[in-house]
């Protein structure tokens, strides 16, 4: 993962050395090396704050395979546990234990329930589904990467990220519907270097069509260069 | 019943091996050991459930005897779900579940259109028993080879309250599909590949079990080793032949669409199909973002369908008759042989709104269901064998295995399965509901629900199951009283009441 870090790194400071500024393109693609790596393994925690000010906790492993493949395994709570997830590209399952079978999912679904949508958790390949822009971030740390959908099969209509310069880390984000209404918005928090990527391992989304309605999302660990068979990634393997 | 509570007490003692998954070090440490040092890693969950019922039994809506349905009912379940990891290419799985049953206030006809009670009285359905839901052992040598060998529930259709091509498993129960979880004895080979997979199965029949526990598989025993008839059973068939079902299947995921091709070969496997060929196919995509849509198909050649010999039913003939001179077989699967092929199809789909309710319709064809006039000999026999007091292999949609609340088995042709569930309503409530509906008589079952999440670990139901049999269109007529599909089902209302804690 170094030699990939330190390849994009490169990349960047090579559009850096051309244009004085890295473009758009090159900012998103560090975001999704930072926030999806290639391959991981990783152990996650979401906690939905909910409107009543109770909330739920949700433990699970991502496993991500080369070529837009991630796996999830369900261990908390105990009414979630047996419960597994899988995206191939654009198709995504759950495994429901009591179902004993898979059934196919939309991206734009609540994940558990929460405020992350299943693509938020499951998804993160922002340069194949969104055109960034550079916007008016206010401040000179930071860009404002302003992304349109490509397609109508992408999570969100348009979305607003800010980048930190120094660091590449992202600092905020605000996803919206076609109709210009802000429907959630995120804050990224607690960079921590997980063997070799640095990344925030805290991450606070808010629904802002309820007024009391978050969720966080740790992660507690990520291994990285996994070498996972790509039988791992097939409808078959849930629940076996 | 020893054996079956034996079994699970070993179960819950094993409990006591299972770890949590507190790092990913640890999860790694664990397999690892598992695999070097010899160990076995467990991983156990499960649940307590109890599910109250009341019925309001009205003996005079359906030809089917009542005697033996109970107005209250309780079912009490503990299940628990243990996987312990034998290295890391290797696992046994066992969900398990151990059922108590009572059941009173019993009611029959009194002959003058009201009902009378019946004192509570031994009811084989309602013993305790012990049902392995799955009991399996899983290698996978390499990454791509997969065997299996023991019960698994192998669900390939992507119908979602009913599948047309599952030959192998217990029927579900289409207002709540989470409820079945009992699967199929089997040996199985899988080959899974990056966007296919081979799978071979090999499923036994299971012709004798006690307590749920099958005592005799493929072959029936030789009659110095049968087990005797359970009280007030009469000694089951017999005969001398192989019970097992054979399938291959192939998935493949083209254009972002999950397609399964299906062959199945039987013989008198849960039905009296002889050495019977079928063939199934299903497709699942989502098609503008939000909308999925399935559809599932078996072709067969004849039907394994209990259908009524018409000269035991018509005017002027009847039981004894000429035409029809065994009562016992006025009823039965004469359709076996017949060499027209008959379709069973699903096609359906199912989408989420904005607010984050779903909404899924499905139709279903049974191409050999009964025609008008078939369903009208139907009818006849059912009231002249209730009349002549003889027991026909054959009933309305009832509910036979108290792992389901409502078991579809269709009579005709076409139904339409319409849910609307709502989630999230003051976060923790939920409201649905489902319709069954037979769209030649336009008869149905109505089944309400609302659920709340009191806490992580424990979700409260109230059900509600209303037959719809009011709608006099394609009704038939006996005696004077007019009959649709569901209008026999022997009660006017049902509400059952269910807490599952899980653990």
């Amino acid at each position: 993962m170094r030699l990939r870090q330190l390849i994009g790194f490169l990349i960047v400071c090579g559009g850096i050395a051309r244009a004085g500024e890295p473009t758009p393109v090159d900012v998103l693609k560090h975001y999704d090396d930072t926030m999806s790596p290639k391959t991981f393994d990783s152990l996650i925690t979401m906690v939905a704050h909910r409107q009543d000010d109770t909330t739920r906790t949700y433990k699970f492993r991502a496993l991500k395979g080369d070529g837009d493949k991630i796996r999830l395994w369900f261990y908390e709570p105990a009414a979630a546990k047996g419960q597994e997830m899988l995206r191939v590209g654009d198709n995504m399952w759950v495994y429901m234990p009591n179902l004993k079978r898979a059934i196919r999912l939309a991206s734009r679904e609540s994940f558990q329930g929460g405020d992350f949508n299943n693509a938020d958790a499951l998804r993160v390949n922002y340069v194949a589904d969104y055109t960034p822009a550079f916007g008016d971030s206010g401040a000179k740390d930071t860009w404002l990467l302003d992304l349109t959908a490509k397609t109508k099969d992408a999570a969100y209509d348009r979305i607003k990220l800010w980048i930190h310069k120094a660091d590449f880390m992202p600092v905020k984000a605000e996803y919206y519907a076609a109709s210009g209404k802000m429907l959630r918005s995120m804050v990224f928090a607690d960079v921590k270097d997980f063997h070799g990527l640095k990344r925030p391992s805290h991450l606070v989304m808010k629904n802002e069509l309820a007024q009391k309605r978050f969720s966080e999302m740790n992660t507690l660990d990520m291994k990285l260069n996994i070498d996972v068979p790509a039988q791992r990634f097939v409808l078959d393997e849930l629940g076996r | 019943m020893f054996r079956a509570s034996l079994s699970l007490t070993l179960v819950l003692a094993l409990t006591g091996l299972a770890r949590g998954q507190e790092s990913l070090d640890q999860i790694d440490q664990a397999k690892a050991e598992s695999s070097t040092a010899k160990t076995s890693v467990a991983e156990v969950n499960g649940y307590l459930d109890n599910r109250l019922q009341g019925s309001w039994i009205n003996p005079n809506t359906s030809p089917v005897s009542t005697r033996d349905q109970p107005a209250l009912q309780d079912i009490l379940e503990a299940n628990v779900q243990l996987k312990v990891h034998l290295g890391s290419s290797a696992f046994v799985y066992a969900d398990l579940s151990l059922f108590f049953q009572y059941g009173t206030l019993y009611y029959q006809s009194d002959g003058m259109g009201g009902r009378q009670g019946v004192a509570d009285h031994w009811v084989a359905g309602l013993q305790p028993f012990f049902s392995p839901n799955e009991l399996y052992i899983s290698y996978a040598p390499r990454p791509w080879l997969h065997f299996l060998a023991g019960r698994k529930r192998v669900v390939w259709g992507s119908g979602f309250a009913f599948n047309p091509t599952d030959l192998i498993n217990p029927p579900k129960d289409p207002t709540d599909p989470n409820l079945q979880r009992a699967g199929a004895w089997q040996a199985r080979i899988e080959l899974p590949f990056e966007r296919f997979t081979f799978s071979l199965l090999a499923a036994p029949s299971v012709l004798y079990s006690s307590y749920g526990l099958p005592s005799a598989m493929l072959a029936y025993p030789s009659a110095a080793n049968l087990p005797p008839p359970a009280s007030g059973q009469a000694m089951s068939y017999r005969d001398d032949q192989f019970h097992y079902l054979l399938a291959a299947r192939l998935y493949a995921l083209i254009w972002d669409s999950d397609i399964n091709l299906m062959a199945f070969f039987s013989n008198q496997y849960n039905d009296g199909f002889a050495n019977k060929l079928r063939l199934g196919a299903s497709f699942s995509r989502y098609f503008f973002t939000d909308y999925e849509l399935h559809a599932e198909a078996l072709f067969q050649q004849g039907s394994a369908r209990p259908f009524v010999n018409h000269w035991c039913v018509a005017d002027g003939a009847g039981f004894g008759s000429p035409g029809c001179p065994d009562p016992a077989a006025a009823i039965g699967p004469s359709k076996l042989a017949d060499s027209a092929i008959t379709a069973r199809v699903l096609v359906g789909g199912r989408t989420m709104f904005k607010d984050e309710s779903t909404l899924s319709i499905e139709y279903y064809y049974q191409g050999d269901g009964d025609s008008d006039l078939e369903f009208e000999d139907t009818l006849r026999a059912l009231v002249r064998a209730q009349q002549s007091h003889v027991a026909l292999p054959f009933g309305p949609a009832a509910v036979q295995d108290p792992a389901v609340k409502f078991a579809f088995d269709p009579l005709r042709r076409h139904y339409l399965i319409a849910s609307y569930m709502k989630p999230k309503i003051h976060d923790d409530w939920t409201l649905g509901a489902t319709l069954i509906a037979g769209l030649r008589d336009l008869s149905g079952m109505f089944a309400p629900m609302v659920s709340w999440d009191a806490r992580e670990w424990l979700t409260l139901t109230l059900n509600g199951f209303i037959p719809i049999r009011g709608i006099p269109v394609g009704q038939v007529s006996v005696n004077g009283n007019s009959y649709s599909e569901y209008s026999m089902l022997p009660f006017d209302w049902r509400v059952l009441f269910e807490a599952r804690a899980f653990y």
